[in-house]
């Protein structure tokens, strides 16, 4: 296979759009079954987040009047390529793409850019809520940064290279323990689950940035939302649980820490409720920062 | 910490949300949704005119039948069609309707045909079988068959003729021509 086969496969089969699609939306389903679950309701069937995809697809899409028709359409898809792009960059098992140096660093950019999306997206829509919504959103991006940043970096330093895959091969250490700390610190945040659904917190600002889209615009946020789950996970894993060798044991290894990783993040969300922003913004600098403070004075010191 | 405790009997006892089978028994003499069995109605229209709410309707615009209709949606269930019905066309056995956002299920319709008279050929509605045995109790005899086959003005007048031919004798084939 030549290199561009490689990165189309990567691209559209796995570990992109359709491997991904339908890991994030199982994930999405673990996450809402189990909501339910521990809220005494029987929860939807796992078809139920693919049927919502669906149907927000087959919806005439309506723009606002004031809203910037380009702006509209284009956030969305652009919040989905950026993250099927990064799906590509990291080196799960089975990604035919190879590692290269400085991906770490595209990968961080990567990440953030449904973010900015996201934030985009609340001002183009001219609706107050959205707007409250992207500085929330916005404001916890510079607290929820600081411990995954913190951790990333430290990783990278332990291992001595900013290459995902030579992260991926590092050597355990105390580094880890604290960097993993410091990244599952910053995951419930940038899921925007509980106590950080600041951003979209329903019955508060409606359902945030996202409230004046609909159909498919929609559809394609809630994508970038499934995949963006993934990529975090596929992160995590490749950055904190080292490699066995053989590739089935490898790939059962995969799927279950990250539905584990999945429920600790629900069930997390269902015994918390929602902070302020500036408690969620003190809470990032505060103990965030000690984590990642820690992680990188354990990376330098190993 | 209680809210731990809570989750987790959430976690282990059965979910709280119901489906439509976990729906309670219905107490005794409970009336519940109607029944209408098109052999015993003979379109009279009496459940129709006693409906406070208007769940009841007769369609006519065929020439061929009569058709009851039912809305559950709109029906109150008071039981007054099935006190006022004469031929206990219609009964209520208790039965909810049924738990569904289809509204055709809760519609009913019932085709009842009509029958050609047996001598002018005029669209009659036949008293079902059923009430002809409770109308002449064991004595269902071939002339009471034809003459409900006949309708309402063709009965009339072969009721007349046989009066007349019991008082004058049968009048002969030319007198009848003629008159």
């Amino acid at each position: 296979m030549n290199e561009l086969a490689r990165v189309a496969f990567a691209l559209s089969i796995w570990p992109g759009m359709l491997g991904a699609t339908a890991l994030g939306l199982l994930y999405l389903w673990v996450a809402r079954k189990l909501t339910a679950r521990l809220q005494g309701r029987r929860g939807p069937p796992f078809y139920q987040p693919l049927f919502d995809l669906v149907k927000l697809l087959g919806k005439r899409t309506v723009v606002p009047r004031d809203a910037n028709r380009g702006l509209f359409y284009a956030l969305p898809v652009v919040a989905v390529a950026a993250t099927a792009l990064g799906l590509v960059v990291v080196p799960v098992p089975g990604n035919p793409v190879p590692s290269f140096p400085g991906d770490v660093v595209l990968l961080l950019f990567l990440l953030e850019v449904p973010v900015f999306c996201d934030v985009l997206a609340g001002y183009v829509t001219q609706s107050i809520y959205g707007q409250v919504s992207a500085m929330r959103e916005g404001v916890l991006m510079l607290g929820y940064n600081v411990p995954f940043l913190g951790a990333v970096v430290a990783m990278a330093q332990h291992a001595g290279s900013f290459s995902l895959s030579e992260l991926h091969g590092a050597p355990w250490g105390a580094v880890c323990a604290f960097a993993a700390i410091a990244f599952l610190l910053a995951i419930p945040a940038r899921l925007k689950s509980n106590p950080f659904s600041i951003p979209n917190a329903e019955q508060e600002i409606v359902a945030g940035a996202h409230i004046e889209y609909n159909g498919a615009p929609l559809a394609l946020f809630e994508l970038s939302h499934a995949l963006e789950v993934v990529l975090l996970v596929n992160l995590f894993m490749v950055l904190f649980v080292p490699s066995v060798g053989d590739p089935a044991t490898d790939a059962l290894l995969y799927l279950a820490s990250s539905i584990a990783l999945v429920c600790a993040v629900t069930a997390i969300a269902a015994l918390t409720a929602r902070m302020t922003v500036v408690r969620a913004f003190r809470f990032y600098w505060v103990w965030g920062g000690i984590a990642a403070v820690a992680s990188m004075a354990a990376a330098v010191v190993s | 910490m209680s809210i731990l405790g809570v989750l987790w009997r959430n976690l282990t006892a059965r979910a709280r949300t119901r489906t439509a089978a976990d729906i309670v028994p219905t107490p005794a003499g409970f009336r519940g949704m109607i029944e209408h069995d098109p052999s015993l109605c003979t379109g009279c229209t009496a459940c129709m005119q006693v409906c406070a709410p208007r769940a009841i309707s007769f369609d006519t615009t065929d020439a061929t039948s009569i058709t009851w209709k039912f809305f559950a949606g709109q029906c109150s269930y008071c039981g007054l069609c099935v006190q006022y019905c004469p031929t206990q066309a219609i009964t209520n056995p208790g039965k909810l309707p049924p738990v569904t956002g289809d509204q055709s299920l809760h519609r009913v319709a019932h085709k009842v045909d009509y029958r050609p008279c047996a001598d002018c050929g005029r669209p009659i509605l036949p008293l079902p079988e059923t009430l002809l045995h409770g109308l002449y109790p064991g004595a269902v005899t071939q002339s009471v068959r034809e003459q409900q086959a006949l309708c309402e003005s063709c009965r009339r007048k072969q009721t007349s003729k046989g009066i007349r031919d019991a008082f004058l004798g049968a009048a002969p084939e030319q007198e009848k021509a003629t008159t």
